[in-house]
């Protein structure tokens, strides 16, 4: 199993997430309709996005005949139906990813997944989480660049330098009273993105 | 509705009432007289139910652990109904409890450390006579086959002078913030129990499947109900874990980083605040005496109103976002109209044992909280401890741990400052560990009704 990526100093923090579901060709124009959408109106991702243990969410469709073969000697398979692949990381376990998930997006998953057979929809969500372990597949192999951090350890590090190049140029030719003023602000600024970082202790 | 008669006392509505209280520990050699020891003890209505015709001096209840089911005779296909993390007990979850180092088994106390308990016996009393009495009289009734696992757990809740609340060790007002639970009265006096969040920034009632097997809980979901039905319904799971505070340690490290924090308020403490107050209230997130950081964000107010929420205070300029109260329960404090939050609440039933060390003093008795918490599924207990108390971020906190239980080991917890006085951030490096788990396990509480069940000894699965 790899649904983490692991290095020396442990487990890394993401969980890699696979779920694979069959849809008859009148739900693959519809889906692909609704993703199209979600993509051109991107205010419809703002709920998904702040979700900040939930760094990537991505849908594909997969048409039964585009599947894809690893050299011309494999035979095409011939399938009954097109597929949803839905692919995604979360921090976290797994009972309350799906649950957060189902109470707070239950309006695009059930939009999109609707099509799928035997879509149970996402509430309630005992349902859900029976149909997702039934179609859920595990990674093979995940790669991360920064194991032991979250999306939310990566946005804090990220802001946190930003503010201190900046102060770093600012604060060059400051008298020290005025310096201690302007460092205070400083750490005011960045004060809840200062936790401490690293793989979870397992 | 439900009925209040067939759930065991001391869930949905607690034994403040009853200071005095005692655990006893039992293991089962013959079913048999297992069972006709419940039997006699149900036919005799010494089991206190959730809701009585006159109030008893004293308290009756029991849990049993997996062990203890399947000593019962069980059958197995019953057995295997039943969650995972029960089945396993607390010893197999130490790590992912982060019961590690001088918290891991191995340390525990007995019975913990080297058996199984069976059932848990849990008596409370209003007066000690009382409590002694009941303990007696169980005693004598204990047949051949039912033995008890010493030492036993006496546990006393104490109270400062002249205050209705009752004390922790560390010296905090504790048991006042409960579930607002759907179909249950509110607890009466000043404190108020909290439902949670919804969109519009109010609470709304906790549906009662969250705390008790058999009813819909949030999101109209049912808790996995074990087999068969009569024997789950109007049960619930309990978690109960001896958890030792080293006071002389917590004080301490208050007293030694009282003097630099006190550097961070510019224009001094407010009246009658001590820095080492201040500090202490900024880490639980709740003044000593209780009184809420976000309503009285500069000194106490000897208050124990609890319907406050955390969304006008997004920085934590007023009630850190690490602390200990902001972590295990953050009302509104993550959005999203408290979905993210809703399904990790727990009833807590804690009751300190041990002497109250006067400050200043120093010995070495052991002391803590019998940490009671019912839930009706495991998974809401671990992740409130997993994920909120020994990790942070969901709390923009990383991998910082709550400074009052966590793991932590060295670890920091930063204390946001306060635009609005001008009070500046203050990190708290190396809090050592000051509460060590000394024992517990994982229980089942069953109804009334279940009790006869398995003490007739005709469970069928199906
Ligand atoms: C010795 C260990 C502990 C001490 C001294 C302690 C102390 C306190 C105190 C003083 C309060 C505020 C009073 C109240 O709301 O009743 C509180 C609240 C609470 N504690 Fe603890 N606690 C301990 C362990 C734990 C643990 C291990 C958990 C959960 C895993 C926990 C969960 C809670 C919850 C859920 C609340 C209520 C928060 C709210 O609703 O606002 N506590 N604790």
């Amino acid at each position: 199993m790899a649904d983490r990526a692991s290095n020396k100093d442990g487990l890394g923090k993401a969980v890699t997430f696979n779920v694979i579901t069959p849809m008859n060709r009148f739900g693959t124009c519809v889906v692909r309709l609704a993703l199209w959408i979600f993509d051109r109106w991107k205010s419809t991702q703002n709920t998904a996005k702040a979700l900040a243990f939930l760094p990537f969410v991505h849908w594909v469709v997969v048409k039964r005949d585009c599947f894809p073969r690893v050299d011309d000697g494999q035979p095409t398979e011939k399938l009954n139906y097109d597929y949803l692949f839905f692919l995604s990381t979360f921090n976290g376990p797994w009972g309350p990813y799906i649950e957060a998930f189902a109470d707070v997006l239950y309006v695009p998953l059930d939009i999109v997944w609707f099509w799928s057979i035997r879509y149970p929809m996402a509430r309630p969500v005992g349902p859900l989480k029976t149909y997702i372990k039934r179609n859920q597949v595990e990674s093979d192999h995940s790669y991360s660049a920064y194991p032991g951090a979250s999306v939310r350890d990566v946005r804090a590090s990220l802001e946190v330098r930003r503010e201190l190049e900046q102060f770093a140029k600012t604060s060059l030719d400051l008298a020290p009273d005025k310096f201690a003023t302007e460092f205070n602000r400083l750490l005011m600024s960045v004060q809840n993105k200062l936790g401490t970082f690293g793989p979870i202790p397992e | 509705m439900f009925d209040f008669s067939n759930i065991q006392g001391n869930i949905l509505r607690g034994y403040a009432s009853f200071p005095h209280a005692r655990f006893l520990y039992l293991t089962i050699r013959d079913a048999s007289d297992a069972r006709s020891f419940i039997q006699s003890l149900l036919d005799a209505g010494s089991v206190t139910p959730g809701q009585w015709q006159e109030k008893p001096d004293a308290t009756l209840n029991f849990a049993l652990t997996f062990d203890g089911l399947r000593a019962f005779g069980l059958p197995e296909e019953s057995l295997a109904t039943f969650p995972p993390e029960f089945r396993e007990g607390m010893k197999v979850r130490a790590e992912v409890l982060g019961d590690v180092g001088k918290s891991s088994p191995e340390y525990w106390d007995e019975p913990w450390k080297t058996s199984r308990v069976h059932i848990l016996v849990m008596i409370y009393g209003k007066m000690t006579d009382a409590l002694e009495e009941r303990c007696r009289t169980l005693r004598q009734l204990l047949p051949a086959g039912v033995t008890e696992l010493g030492p036993d757990q006496p546990a006393e809740s104490f109270s400062m002078d002249g205050e209705t609340a009752r004390r922790e060790h560390f010296g905090f007002a504790d048991g006042l913030s409960n579930p607002d639970v759907e179909g249950v009265p509110r607890e009466t006096g000043a404190r108020k129990d909290i439902g949670n969040p919804d969109h519009s920034g109010r609470f709304r009632k906790i549906p009662l499947g969250e705390f008790i097997l058999g009813y819909p809980g949030e999101g109209g979901d049912l808790a996995p109900m074990p087999l068969p039905n009569l024997l789950a319904h109007n049960g619930t799971y309990m978690v109960f874990r001896k958890l030792e505070q080293n006071v002389p340690e917590f004080r301490d490290y208050i007293k030694a980083q009282a003097k630099s924090f006190a550097r961070t308020i510019p224009g001094g403490l407010p009246d009658r605040v001590s820095a080492e107050d201040f500090l202490a209230a900024k880490m639980m997130g709740r003044w000593q005496d209780g009184s809420s950081l976000i309503e009285h964000p500069q000194k106490p107010a000897r208050s124990l109103a609890n319907a406050f929420a955390y969304a006008d205070d997004p920085a934590g300029a007023r009630c850190p976002l690490g602390a200990h109260v902001r972590r295990t329960n953050p009302r509104d404090a993550l959005g999203f109209g408290g979905k993210t939050m809703s399904r990790h609440r727990l009833i807590r039933r804690g009751i300190t044992y041990g002497k109250f060390l006067p400050p200043g003093e120093r010995d070495n008795e052991s002391r803590g909280i019998i940490f009671i918490a019912f839930n009706s599924g495991f998974d809401q207990f671990e992740f409130v401890q997993r994920f909120w108390v020994n990790f942070g971020d969901d709390f923009e906190q990383g991998n910082d741990t709550d400074p009052i239980v966590g793991v932590g080991g060295r670890g920091q917890m930063v204390i946001p400052g306060d635009e609005a006085t001008g009070r500046r951030p203050f990190i708290c490096f190396d809090i050592p560990r000051f509460v060590e788990t000394k024992g517990g396990d994982y229980f089942f509480v069953p109804s009334l009704a279940a009790l006869r069940l398995l003490a007739s000894g005709r469970v069928h699965a199906s």
